[in-house]
């Protein structure tokens, strides 16, 4: 890119002739009284306090823009910006907007107000602190050799975790927990005069650094690779883990910060993952990675996934129940006709331990898609009798989560040993040669433990 | 030395861009060191550039009483001199250089042609027009803008139809939270953010949706729509640190930029509708998205077959096309000659 040295000595020349700058218009900066959220022990939002802050970035990049950006100093600073990663960056900013305009803004001048602005920020003062101004520098310097790197940020909403603000990595993908900024950003905490229940419970996030050569392409991309640890830890254990946007660049002084995907998120059962679940939330979310989900074959596991997450997410319970029942039917039936007696058998073969444990899940299932049948074909909800036992409704959503849950993760480990041609029904068919032959249920079997 | 043409573009010493149009002894849109009658058609920054050479030379300077507000807006010192004559629609001014009208020209709020009679002699400049809709006054000698006609504006629209399609881009934006810039050139930007506040018929954008503008945008929409003004919302500035604020929390709002402000990086993330100033080729629809918004053809200027029907009701025997404002000049020149053989037509100047 360039000399380290001879910028970190031309900023500091930008420095020393801005510093007195500052302080000659200082009456001029805007001081406001910001709130700041508070956090109990745990983690969670206590209440917020009022703090008298200085607005250095108004004062920097506004008030004083025309006689800092005069500044000779200034100017021999921006002869740094000329190099291709430079023009990468202000080209990704400027996107296809000013294609056929000779005369482009070249966003790349604006970086050393926003350095002199984050000086002030740390140092409060106007005068020249070494020790601020390689902290500083050195940050900087880190954005401008990874330009085109942008930082995703995605409040986790129905999750309570031990995990630290250091946090844990499931493959590229960070865990940890909250800072400030990220709160107030979310919770719009400078409007709201009172916080939605949800944020009283918001204790984590999840991260990603992702670079791109544009501003549309990043979001889409990263929204699918949260939505996968989201995947991950419903598959994992119980709870309703949810993000409510994605945002990009909250803790990049450098760059201003967007969002994307704004959706409500409601309180629900929070998912409790400990620090040492980091293993297996990673296998599953590597198991997840390695499925193609847009080939055709695999379909059928992409829309059982979704329907389980969803269903888990729902708030009545017979919704539940038919998203459930779905998810379950994409897994083991791929065509019509005798779907129960299918299903039924299907399931017990694949999950049942033992025999008395295959004919308990055979007509659990068989009853529960009677039930289902039910309350889909307008007659509400049948008997609820199975196997002379009375179940709540509760409970019987609760077994069926926990068989879409290891059903799910039996298929992620199938769909690798079969290829792409008419793979469910193939799955289908040696599940069926397992019911009537234990030594092909054994091979089976082998397949997904 | 003034030539012996009635009608001339008159550029000045190494300046072949944006030249004055001289109606015998009278010098619209540009300055000439001979002048002392001078006419504005419109506030457009390629249209009013000499107005303070102007403003030292000429003894009458003759506008739209809006075209007059928004100069001053643009430039307060400019309303304390005397030679400003603010003259409403077919009305005369007369002086000892002709009689002087302004007619409407149908391109921004107080866009005029200017037409003068010397002593029978009839000329006119028609500045940029849209056509129909506009005055017509005949005349023997035409000074045609060359912006017109030209086939990359040549794409139709339905303005009115554009205008509402934009203001409910814009709701459906803000219903999504998202922050909107509009970026159009002065006057049009006016006129959108007054179909936005009245003319539009359907459901009003509440006013608790912030507008924005420039300071200086913002004076020319209180001058030229001075008698609307008390219908809009505050419309916050874009210096202002209370925009600012907007910006740092990525508050909804809509944002009105005129093209000689660029936005600034933070807003490279918004929603951003782009109007005219771009390529509108006659193949192209009105409205066409693009990878961060949408583009918008208000057409502010006239298609080919608009300016033939023109040329048809003025009449003329002579028509100079300015090719100081567009390259387009010459091939316009040639259509037109192709079309009226009857016309004398050629460009000017001769670049």
């Amino acid at each position: 890119m360039f000399d380290k040295e001879i910028f970190k000595t031309d900023l500091i020349n930008f420095l020393k002739k801005s510093i007195p700058l500052c302080e000659k218009y200082s009456k001029s900066l805007i001081i406001e009284e910001l709130k700041q959220p508070e956090f109990f022990s745990t983690g969670k939002y206590k209440k917020f306090n009022f703090v008298k802050k200085s607005n250095y970035d108004f004062f920097i990049t506004k008030t004083l823009k025309n006689e800092l950006t005069s500044l000779n100093e200034y100017k021999i600073l921006i002869k740094f910006f000329v190099t291709k990663e430079f023009k990468n960056y202000n080209a990704k900013l400027l996107g296809t907007s000013y294609e056929k305009i000779p005369s482009k803004p070249n966003f790349a001048y604006e970086l050393p107000l926003k350095f002199l602005v984050e000086y002030l920020k740390h140092h409060e003062d106007f005068s020249i602190s070494k020790k601020i101004f390689d902290k500083v520098f050195e940050s900087f310097f880190l954005f401008l050799e990874n330009l085109l790197e942008d930082e995703y940020i995605a409040p986790l909403f129905n999750f309570e975790s031990n995990i630290s603000k250091h946090g844990v990595t499931i493959n590229d993908i960070c865990i940890r927990k909250i800072n400030e900024s990220e709160f107030s950003i979310f919770s719009n905490l400078e409007e709201n005069v009172h916080l939605q229940n949800i944020f009283h419970n918001l204790t984590h996030v999840m991260t990603i650094q992702y670079p791109s050569s544009d501003l549309n392409s990043g979001y889409e991309l990263i929204k699918e690779k949260f939505q996968r640890v989201l995947d991950s830890l419903s598959l994992l254990k119980e709870g309703n883990p949810r993000f409510g946007g994605i945002y990009r660049n909250i803790n990049n002084p450098w760059i201003h910060y967007d969002s994307k995907y704004e959706i409500d998120v409601i309180l629900r059962n929070p998912l409790k993952m400990k620090k040492t679940e980091k293993k297996l939330v990673t296998q599953i979310y590597d198991g997840l990675n390695l499925i193609d989900f847009s080939q055709k074959g695999n379909k059928f596991l992409e829309i059982a996934k979704k329907r389980f997450v969803t269903g888990l997410s729902r708030t009545s319970k017979t919704d539940q129940l038919i998203d459930l029942m779905i998810s379950l039917e994409s897994l083991y039936v791929s065509s019509p006709g005798e779907i129960t007696v299918r299903l039924s058998n299907r399931i017990a073969t694949v999950l049942g331990k033992n025999d008395l444990d295959r004919e308990n899940i055979w007509r659990f299932i068989k009853k529960v898609y009677n039930m289902r049948s039910g309350i889909v074909h307008g007659e509400g909800l049948r008997s609820n009798e199975i196997n002379g036992k009375i179940y709540t409704l509760d409970e019987i959503i609760e077994k069926l989560i926990q068989m879409n849950r290891h059903s799910i993760m039996i298929f992620m480990k199938l769909v690798n040993h079969y290829n792409e041609n008419n793979k469910i029904d193939r799955i289908s068919d040696d599940i069926d040669k397992a019911l009537i032959n234990r030594i092909f249920l054994k091979k089976l079997k082998i397949k997904f433990n | 030395m003034l030539s012996e043409e009635p009608i001339d573009i008159q550029c000045n010493k190494n300046q072949n861009k944006n030249c004055s149009v001289r109606l015998g002894r009278i010098f619209c849109d540009g300055y000439n060191p001979e002048g002392s009658v001078g006419c504005f058609s419109h506030f457009h920054q390629d249209h009013t550039h000499a107005i303070t050479d102007c403003i030292g030379q000429y003894d009458t300077i003759i506008t739209h009483p809006i075209t007059l507000e928004a100069i001053t807006a643009m430039d307060s010192g400019f309303r304390y001199r005397e030679q400003w004559v603010a003259q409403d629609y077919d009305t005369r001014y007369h002086c000892a250089a002709g009689d002087i009208r302004l007619l409407k020209a149908n391109h921004i709020p107080g866009s005029a042609q200017v037409h003068v009679d010397v002593n029978g002699v009839t000329m006119l400049y028609s500045g940029d027009f849209n056509y129909p809709d506009i005055q017509i006054r005949e005349a023997e000698y035409l000074v045609l803008d060359s912006t017109h006609g030209d086939p990359i504006y040549d794409g139709q629209t339905d303005r009115t139809s554009v205008k509402n399609r934009m203001f409910e881009d814009v709701k459906e934006k803000i219903d999504s939270e998202k922050p909107v810039v509009i970026e159009a050139n002065s006057g049009t930007l006016q006129e959108i953010i007054k179909h936005f506040e009245i003319n539009y018929e359907g459901n009003k954008l509440s006013h608790d949706i912030p507008f924005v503008t420039t300071k200086q945008q913002k004076k020319i929409l209180e001058k030229i729509y001075k008698n609307e003004v008390n219908e809009f919302r505050r419309i916050i500035e874009y210096e202002d640190f209370e925009f600012w604020k907007l910006v740092r929390g990525n508050k909804k709002c809509v944002i009105f930029l005129p093209y000689n402000k660029s936005p600034d990086s933070e807003l490279q993330n918004y929603y951003k509708m782009r109007v005219d100033r771009y390529r509108f080729p006659s193949e192209e629809p009105a409205i066409t998205p693009t990878n961060d918004g949408m583009r918008y053809n208000l057409a502010a200027h006239a298609s080919i077959q608009n300016i033939i029907s023109y040329i048809k009701e003025i009449k003329p025997k002579t028509i100079v096309t300015d090719s100081s404002r567009s390259g387009y000049a010459p091939r316009l020149a040639k259509i037109i000659h192709q079309s009226f053989p009857e016309i004398t037509c050629y460009p000017r100047p001769k670049l």
